[in-house]
């Protein structure tokens, strides 16, 4: 195992994701009617520091044409513009389209106010970065939207399930399972919505570190698991997960918080975008219980190598991330 | 049935696959694009499931074979299928998805990965079945794979006069 460790810390690094390599951050384009045929437009899209922006671009419906130019500002890891447009006879019926959507993989939500209080809603996905406006959305397109975002965000986001497939290693009975994942759950959503509510905020660069550190801190707990050992985690893993699960809904915070959205519209996103999350991770959370039942009925026999594996992969992509994040930390916004 | 199964295996990998094979884009990236590929993919999946069913009824040891060989076979057969496009439906399959998808390997790791998943869930499903009339159904289910793969086979071979 010691010879083959420096050999899976540099595939390992090879294939980790890095961290800037995929956006799960959505865009946003709100549109919010002032006139019979005027709109104020707030467009923002995920950004780095001062002057590093995703590259995503609004084309406005034909017909839409600019009473003010756009002005741009980076605030809190997003890029936000806003300016004022005029189309006669409103927006209903037009096509409103993301040049560099379909080469990302973000997603952008796109929010219509009109002045008569009705409102739409669309989420725009790279393999379809266009809509066609009806007018109106219904309640449910709108739920549908916020609950999509939610399973994507934990899907996309391995670092998270990392820490979820720690924990599932770390656990040693049925019980103490139900405690530390529901720990895990009940914390982040409290972060989630703490954050979501603007009462608390955690810099992006530090919170993606202190994340990456969670993961690295389950590694070796899983190696004591392995070997027979054990430790305060080990025993009381409901107390790591509920202490770490506090930062990680910080991160999943990020997902909606990048957009700004509107007070009103924030219970209804925060509910729906946190049921998504918990669906992902519960789905993620019965696909490895299940594979390992099919594993014990198969009556696989695994070498001492693979045992130690997961434990290994969990503590090197911790490490690997950490440092990675430690670095662009320190580095400061580029 | 262990010629239902073969029947079943070239049946379905020597059909003559349509180069416009539906493509899946998740949004999610190539790995998840390739996962959704095999999950929606019929003439991918299917074949997979009765391959699983098969090493099933014949034991744990049979399907842990299963298990260990098709996801690596898959992958290898996706890599040859990208170097040299071949006849056979899968590489066929797995080459225009990678085309239109643009994910090369990463794709292929998602094919893989779902192919491992899917046979160890399908795989100890039967070999967890103890009564008898369970696995005569898990038996029609795989008669019913090899019948629906021969009927292909036979439209196929007509339509090619």
């Amino acid at each position: 195992m010691k010879r083959a460790l420096p050999l899976l810390v540099a595939a390992l690094a090879a294939f980790a994701p890095r961290a800037s390599a995929h956006e799960v951050r959505p865009a946003y384009l709100e549109l919010r009617q002032t006139g019979e045929d005027t709109f104020d437009v707030l467009w923002k899209v995920p950004a780095s520091g001062d002057d590093l922006r995703l590259g995503l671009y609004v084309g406005l419906p034909d017909g839409c044409t600019k009473l003010t130019e756009p002005r741009g500002v980076f605030v809190a890891g997003s890029y936000a513009e806003r300016w004022r447009v005029k189309r006669l006879g409103g927006l209903s019926g037009g096509t409103i389209h993301i040049a560099g959507l379909a080469g990302s993989q973000t997603d952008v939500l796109i929010h219509i106010h009109y002045s008569d209080g009705r409102s739409e809603t669309h989420l725009l996905r790279p393999d379809t970065p266009w809509v066609k406006l009806s007018g109106a959305s219904s309640m449910g397109g709108r739920a549908l939207a916020y609950l999509r975002l939610g399973i994507e965000h934990i899907l996309l986001g391995v670092d998270h399930l990392l820490f979820v497939l720690g924990l599932l290693l770390i656990v040693g009975n049925r019980w103490m399972l139900i405690k530390t994942i529901t720990a895990f759950t009940l914390a982040h959503s409290l972060t989630l919505a703490i954050a979501t509510l603007g009462y608390a905020h955690a810099p992006l660069a530090p919170l993606n570190a202190a994340i990456a550190l969670s993961i690295l801190f389950l590694g070796p707990e899983i190696v004591r698991v392995w070997r027979g050992e054990t430790s305060f985690t080990i025993r009381h893993p409901w107390i790591v997960a509920f202490a770490f699960g506090l930062l990680h809904g910080f991160g999943f915070a990020s997902g909606l918080n990048s957009m700004g959205l509107p007070k009103a519209e924030i219970p209804l996103a925060l509910f729906l975008f946190n049921v998504g999350v918990e669906i992902g991770q519960l789905g993620f959370v019965l696909m490895i219980l299940r594979l390992e039942r099919s594993f014990r009925l198969l009556e696989i026999r695994w070498p001492r190598f693979a045992l130690a594996l997961p434990g290994y992969t969990v503590g090197v992509l911790g490490a690997y991330w950490t440092i990675q994040r430690a670095a662009m930390m320190l580095a400061g916004p580029r | 049935m262990r010629r239902a199964a073969l029947a079943v295996v070239l049946a379905t990998f020597l059909l003559p696959a349509r180069a416009d094979a539906q493509l899946v884009t998740t949004g999610l990236g190539p790995v998840y694009d390739g996962i959704g590929h095999l999950l929606t993919t019929p003439e991918d999946l299917v074949p997979a499931l009765a391959l699983a069913l098969y090493a099933g009824l014949r034991g744990p040891r049979a399907g842990r074979r299963a298990l260990f060989l098709l996801p690596p076979a898959w992958f290898l057969g996706g890599l040859v299928g990208l170097r040299s496009p071949m006849t056979i439906a899968f590489p066929l399959a797995a080459i225009s998805f990678l085309a239109g998808a643009d994910s090369g390997v990463r794709g292929l790791i998602g094919i893989a990965v779902a192919l491992f998943v899917v046979v160890a869930l399908a795989a100890a499903l039967v070999v967890a079945l103890e009564r008898p009339w369970k696995r005569i159904a898990a038996r029609v289910a795989g008669s019913w794979i090899a019948a629906v793969g021969l009927l292909l086979l036979g439209w196929r071979l007509r339509g090619a006069r």
